[in-house]
Order: structure tokens, then C-alpha cells, then sequence
């Protein structure tokens, strides 16, 4: 009797821990920071980034210190899955208070009543305030106001100074016929040295042609992701003529070898050592890079636009938001968890250093005049915002990812099979367009998607 | 006379049922466990095969019946992914197990050194994988991996071969899979070499075989079951393999690497931090399954082939 108490003690243990092994560790942090703050109210904000996490911990311990509302502010990170996370939280109702802006999440959630409009809270001097960063269709929908950018981001050509002198190229180049032909002289002079003219992170054809083929497009006659505005379709036959100066690009005659393995980490690492003559990237990140992880003389390198075929300026270039936050509305603490975000977040000081501290590129104009910038970016004209950029309109799948279902590989994997494979360009490009528009189609008939078509659209004035 | 049997039998259970309680509550945890990490994910992914759904906070999943098995069957780019499986399987498993058997042949007695190089072969399957396919892009990247110097500084290449080019990037998945399971086969065949009856081989060498007769005749026979299972393993597993593709290749360039279980997991989860999604579960289900059954196919045709392997001792 006793043998089989004691067995079923046992087992009951086994059972017990393997149960609370399924358990969720979030929901005990939760709770511990309940604890430990006593009869605080703890306002939890999430976020996916690491780069400027350091600088937003210090304003949180600081505003933990100060605030005067009784509040304890728990700022974690979540770098990995963010996305599934947030998915998992909604289902359950564990949402954070606060949230950094992540496009799918937004989207996803923002006719499900789930972000908080900032009108509701807003005075008239902060509306006034961030009045040029309010965007109907996109942070603003039907009079509501979900999240406020303050930085963004866009493309740009960075390239190595030096490499450039030493081969007699004067100036960047603007068109992509000059890129190529700039490319081709650097890996046929230096390659001995192991230097060549471009490279990029081919590795994830996603991740490299949404920072240079995309926007190149977006200049050269305003479609976006293969989108017309105008039209209200997708498009893809105007991509022949870049996708031909792409291969040309990767070919070994211009390109570092192994772009088709590398990751751009690796490919920053060459670029700091001087073994890469240009490539393309986000401006945001750069100043950073090469500052802190992989030192390199500021004056050795700049940024230019991205060469586009012509040359010409037919649209503008879209502007990507890098740092903004949503308040979860159906938090019990909606309220003060837009206080806490206010407090935090929108204040002139933490604006000014994040954007000296080169964490990101702010788009506010005050910000922009007060603040004093470090060598990396301040002697860069291009690696802040210009006339060439704006933000664009959503395409109907970045409107809802869902609504624009396309069978067999998305284009940035087709035009992969262009420029490394032997895919055909025009057939290949025109079923692209077809796979599309079949997709868009259905989405609208399931009543996922909903038409976007926007007459007299002016690709210079979106 | 009928109604007494009746009774004795339940009063035969229910004494059965008290005995084994102790045992089957043993089992519940682990029972537990099965149904919901096996089971249940099984009929999960069966389920959705006939289902449009995107995922937590999209609309509600649409039945679609067999649109999305039509869908696998006409997807170029998934077949393509099959055939690189079989290369890639097929590749790894000719070369491993005869490799991890030699080893095992070599570091089968027991001996100090043997016992240290036994743990070097082994070192590499309890790495991470993640951390290995890393560790092979720094030693096969075209521009200063130290495979391209060293077999220049040699003289067996002039310039520097693209390793995770279109052209060899499978061959070096091959070689990383290798290096990353050959000290796991090698595990197993030690054990499976010990298993061999000491007098059998005793005979052999009384009757006068040679060294290599008595491997031909009498323990690779002797090791008929035991394989069987070894390569069952190896088949199985190469059809699984998608970390060291997903850290090396992504499944490129133009997808000549891409696996069909990476396939099927990218219509789920972006393949790595840099790379996008949209997620289709329906469809990423569908691919699950029809690869499940070309797995499970090529499994069933291997246990049919090798029946000998069992007969032999």
C-alpha cells in the first residue's frame, strides 16, 4: 500500500512538472514584475529591436525612477518570431500595453479594433506637433490615428571612396548602365587584389532586392512591389530592362564571388576591409555598422541614390518607418499606457539623441534642425531624407498580406531564376503578372482584399 | 453457468485493471506527451490540408477541398525541391554509412587513443547545427574560405571555386551533413560490432580467414538487422535535414538546394531573420503531407529491400 502511495505520488510529480513544463515563461515574468513592483502598475512594452535597446533602457530606468503616475515600465525584447508572438498574445490576451510598430502586426490587427487612436488622447499641441507625420490610408484610417512614425529609412548606393578614386571613377553612378560599367572596371583592375566592383546579400533575394530593386522601380516610373496605382494591377512587365542590368551585375565579371551565399553581415565585413567597391542598403543602418561593428574610416566611404536605368526621376522612393509605437487598445491600462508612450517616447530629448546617437533617420523637421549629428552621418547628404523620397501608398498586399494569396514563388524568388537561373524574362515576367493579378483578384472576390486603384496617381507627389 | 462466467470474467478484469493501474499511470506522462506533440500536430496538419488559412488573426480558415494537393501536384518549384531531396539524401547516405563503418571497423577496439578519436568523430553530432553551417560558410565561402586556400595553396585548383554556388552548393551540404552524422552511424556500428558472436569469428579464423574474409563473410553478415536499422535511420533523417540548408543556402541559389521539408516549413515560418513571409498554412500543410508519404513510400520500399538483412543470421 504504502509502494503504491508513494507511486502515485510519483506520478502525480511527473505529471504536475511536465505541465507546468508546458506552461508559458512569459506569463511568470508578468507576474514577478507584478510583484516586484508592489502596488505599482506595470505597463509592459515589447519590442523586436536589439540595435537600440540599450538607449531605450536608459530612458525607461530613468522614467521608472521619475514618473510621478506610480507606473513601473517592463521594456522587453523579443528579437526572434516577434510576429508569432504577437499572433500568440492576441489569441490569448496577453498583449503588451505597447508595442514597436511591425507592418504585418499592424496590419493584421487594425481592423480588428486592436490598436489604440492616439486622437483619443492626443492634445493639440502634440497633434500639432507630428501633424507632417500623419499619412491617411497608412497610419491614419478613417479619421484614426493608430501609430506616429519618427524615423525612416530608404535605400541608397554606398561606396568605397578609395576603390573609386583608384580606378579614376569621379562620381557615383546615376544610371544602372554606368553601375555596370563602373562594377566591371573595378573587378577587372582590382580583382587581383581582391577587390570587386559590387556585391550584394543575395542569400535572401527578399531581404537584397526590398532595398535596391524595389526602390530603384519605385523611381524609374512609380510602381511599387509590382503594383500600378494608376492601373490598380499588378504589373511586372516594365522589370525587364533592370532585371537584364542585374544579372549583367551579378555576373563574375562585375560582382564579389559567392553574392549567392552571402549574408549582408559578411558582406559588410568585406566592404570594411575595402574589398568591395559599392553596394546597395538601407540608410538607416549603415552609420551604425560602421561605426561600432565593423569600424571603418568614415571619410572612406559615402552614400549616393540608387542608379536607376534612366536616370530620371519619375517617381519618388519609398520611405520605410523604423521606429514607431502602437498602444494595445484593449489594454485594461489604455490610457496610461498612452501617457507612458508619451512620456517616453515622443519627447523632443528622446527624439534628438535617438536620431545623434544614429539609432535611426528621423522624418521630423524640428528634430531634424536641433540636432547635432556625428561625422558618420552629418557629412553624408545622402544618408538623410531628400527630394527623392516619400512615403508611397500601400499595395493590396502590404494593405493585407492575405488578400493577395499568389500560387508558386513570389517575384523577389522569380526574378531570382531571371538573374541566376535561365528563366526567360518576358514569359516568366508576364506569368508573374498573371499569378498576381489572379491572386489580387480572388482576394477582392473573398472579401479579403479590397480594390486599390487611385485616380490621377502622381508618382512625384504620392 | 453463463451468468457465473460473465462475472468471474469482469471480477478477472477489474483485478487485471488494479494490477496494471500502478504501470499505465506510469505511462501518462509520457502518453501525454505523445498525444500532444505527436498526435495531435498529425491530425492538426491533416486537417488544414483542405483549408485556406493564413494564421492566428487572419480571417477564418476556407474550405477548399483538394485545391491545395492539386496545387502541390502542379508546383514545379516543389518537385524540384523533391529531386534535390533525393540527390541530397541519397548523397549523404552513400557516403556516410560506409564511412561511419570503416571508422567504426578502425576505432573499434579499446584502446585509449581509440577512445579519444572515437570522441572527435562523435564532437561534431552534438554541436548545434546552426553553429556547424556556420562554421562550414567561413570554411567554403568563395572569397577567403580556408577549403579555396588551402587546395590553392596545394596546387589542386588555380582560382576559387564557388562552393555555395548553383553549381556545388549541394555537394557542400553533402560534405557538412557528413562531418555533422558520421560519428552518430559510427556510434551505432560500434555497438552493432560488439554484438558480434566472439566464437563465430573464432571459427572463421580457425578455419583460416583472412582478415577481410571474416568482414565479408561473417560480421557484415552477422550485422544484417542491425544495419537494417541503421540505414532506415540515415533514409529518415536525410528527408528531415533542413538545418544546415537553412543556415548555409537558404535553399538557393534559385533554389537548387531547397529541400522538400524546407519547402514545406517556408509557407510557415520565414527561413531565416532576414527573410519575409506570408503565411499559408493550408498550402504549407499540403506540402507536409505529400512529402510525409514520399517518405514514408521510399521507407516502405527499403524495409521491403532489405528483408534479407533480417534472414541473414
Amino acid at each position: 500500500m504504502k509502494k503504491k502511495l508513494v507511486s502515485l505520488l510519483l506520478i502525480s510529480a511527473m505529471t504536475m512538472t511536465m505541465l507546468a513544463g508546458c506552461g508559458g515563461s512569459d506569463q511568470k515574468e508578468t507576474k514577478e514584475g507584478n510583484d516586484a513592483s508592489g502596488d505599482k502598475t506595470v505597463i509592459t512594452i515589447w519590442t523586436k529591436d536589439r540595435h537600440d535597446a540599450n538607449y531605450i533602457q536608459e530612458k525607461v530606468d530613468v522614467y521608472n525612477e521619475t514618473n510621478t503616475d506610480n507606473v513601473q515600465v517592463e521594456y522587453q525584447l523579443y528579437t526572434d518570431n516577434f510576429d508569432q508572438a504577437v499572433d500568440l498574445a492576441v489569441q490569448s490576451g496577453e498583449l503588451p500595453d505597447i508595442l514597436t510598430l511591425n507592418d504585418q502586426v499592424y496590419n493584421k490587427y487594425v481592423n480588428q479594433g486592436q490598436w489604440l487612436d492616439l486622437y483619443e488622447y492626443m492634445d493639440n499641441d502634440m497633434k500639432e506637433y507630428f501633424k507632417d507625420e500623419v499619412y491617411e490610408g497608412i497610419n491614419e484610417i478613417d479619421g484614426k490615428l493608430y501609430y506616429i512614425p519618427t524615423c525612416g529609412t530608404t535605400g541608397r548606393l554606398i561606396y568605397n571612396k578609395e576603390i573609386f578614386e583608384k580606378v579614376g571613377i569621379d562620381a557615383p553612378p546615376t544610371t544602372m548602365k554606368e553601375m555596370v560599367e563602373d562594377a566591371k572596371l573595378i573587378t577587372s583592375e582590382l580583382s587581383g587584389e581582391g577587390i570587386y566592383g559590387y556585391a550584394q546579400h543575395m542569400k535572401s533575394a527578399s531581404s537584397a532586392l526590398e532595398r535596391t530593386l524595389d526602390m530603384q522601380m519605385e523611381r524609374e516610373n512609380g510602381i511599387k512591389k509590382g503594383y500600378d496605382f494608376t492601373k490598380g494591377e499588378y504589373d511586372f512587365s516594365t522589370y525587364s530592362e533592370v532585371l537584364g542590368y542585374w544579372k549583367e551585375l551579378l555576373s563574375e565579371e562585375c560582382a564579389f564571388p559567392g553574392c549567392e551565399a552571402l549574408d549582408i553581415d559578411p558582406l559588410r565585413t568585406q566592404f570594411a576591409n575595402g574589398k568591395i567597391g559599392m553596394y546597395m542598403s538601407w540608410t538607416h543602418s549603415e552609420p551604425g555598422v560602421y561605426k561600432d561593428q565593423f569600424p571603418m574610416d568614415s571619410d572612406k566611404w559615402d552614400a549616393a541614390p540608387i542608379p536607376t536605368v534612366s536616370g530620371e526621376e519619375k517617381g519618388k522612393q519609398n520611405i520605410k518607418f523604423t521606429s514607431a509605437y502602437l498602444v494595445n487598445a484593449k489594454s485594461e491600462n489604455a490610457e496610461l499606457a498612452f501617457k507612458v508612450y508619451k512620456d517616453i517616447f515622443t519627447t523632443e530629448d528622446f527624439l534628438t539623441g535617438y536620431y545623434e546617437n544614429g539609432y535611426g533617420v528621423s522624418i521630423i523637421p524640428t528634430i531634424q534642425e536641433k540636432a547635432q549629428l556625428n561625422e558618420e552621418i552629418a557629412n553624408k547628404e545622402w544618408l538623410q531624407m531628400q527630394d527623392i523620397d516619400g512615403v508611397l501608398p500601400l499595395t493590396p498586399q502590404e494593405k493585407n498580406e492575405q488578400a493577395v494569396i499568389v500560387e508558386g514563388e513570389d517575384y523577389y524568388k522569380t526574378f531570382e531564376s531571371i538573374y541566376y537561373g535561365d528563366a526567360e524574362m518576358e514569359s516568366t515576367l508576364a506569368d508573374l503578372t498573371e499569378r498576381y493579378n489572379k491572386a489580387y483578384q480572388q482576394g477582392i472576390e473573398d472579401g479579403i482584399g479590397t480594390e486599390v486603384k487611385i485616380a490621377g496617381y502622381d508618382p512625384l507627389n504620392p | 453457468m453463463k451468468k457465473e462466467k460473465t462475472k468471474m470474467s469482469v471480477g478477472y478484469r477489474k483485478k487485471m485493471i488494479k494490477r496494471n493501474l500502478e504501470s499505465y499511470s506510469f505511462l501518462l506522462p509520457n502518453l501525454l506527451l505523445f498525444l500532444l506533440c505527436s498526435i495531435y500536430p498529425v491530425i492538426w496538419t491533416l486537417k488544414y490540408v483542405f483549408y485556406q488559412y493564413g494564421g492566428i488573426g487572419t480571417a477564418a480558415p476556407k474550405w477548399v477541398g483538394l485545391d491545395n494537393l492539386i496545387r502541390v501536384f502542379h508546383d514545379e518549384v516543389y518537385w524540384q525541391s523533391v529531386a534535390n531531396t533525393f540527390v541530397y539524401g541519397f548523397g549523404k547516405v552513400l557516403i556516410i554509412i560506409p564511412l561511419a563503418f570503416f571508422l567504426a571497423l578502425l576505432l573499434n577496439k579499446q584502446t585509449k587513443f581509440n577512445g579519444i578519436a572515437q570522441s572527435m568523430v562523435f564532437l561534431p553530432t552534438i554541436m548545434s547545427s546552426a553553429v556547424m553551417g556556420l562554421v562550414f560558410y567561413l570554411l567554403f565561402n568563395a572569397y577567403n574560405g580556408e577549403i579555396n586556400q588551402y587546395l590553392m595553396s596545394i596546387g589542386i585548383i588555380d582560382t576559387p571555386v564557388n562552393w555555395l554556388g548553383k553549381d556545388h552548393a549541394m555537394k557542400t551540404l553533402i560534405i557538412t551533413a557528413i562531418w555533422g552524422g558520421v560519428g552518430n552511424y559510427m556510434v551505432y556500428f560500434i555497438a552493432g560490432l560488439q554484438q558480434v558472436a566472439q566464437d563465430a569469428l573464432e571459427s572463421a579464423r580457425i578455419d583460416g580467414a583472412n582478415k577481410i574474409q571474416t568482414l565479408w563473410y561473417v560480421t557484415i553478415p552477422m550485422m544484417g538487422p542491425i544495419l537494417k536499422i541503421i540505414l532506415m535511420l540515415s533514409i529518415t533523417s536525410a528527408f528531415n535535414d533542413i538545418t544546415n540548408v537553412m543556415v548555409l543556402t537558404e535553399g538557393g541559389p534559385n533554389n537548387s538546394t531547397m529541400v522538400m521539408a524546407l519547402y514545406g516549413y517556408k509557407y510557415f515560418f520565414p527561413v531565416s531573420a532576414s527573410s519575409s513571409v506570408i503565411p499559408q498554412y493550408g498550402y504549407g500543410a499540403a506540402v507536409s503531407v505529400v512529402s510525409a508519404a514520399i517518405a514514408g513510400i521510399v521507407t516502405i520500399i527499403y524495409l521491403r529491400l532489405s528483408k534479407k538483412l533480417d534472414d541473414i543470421y
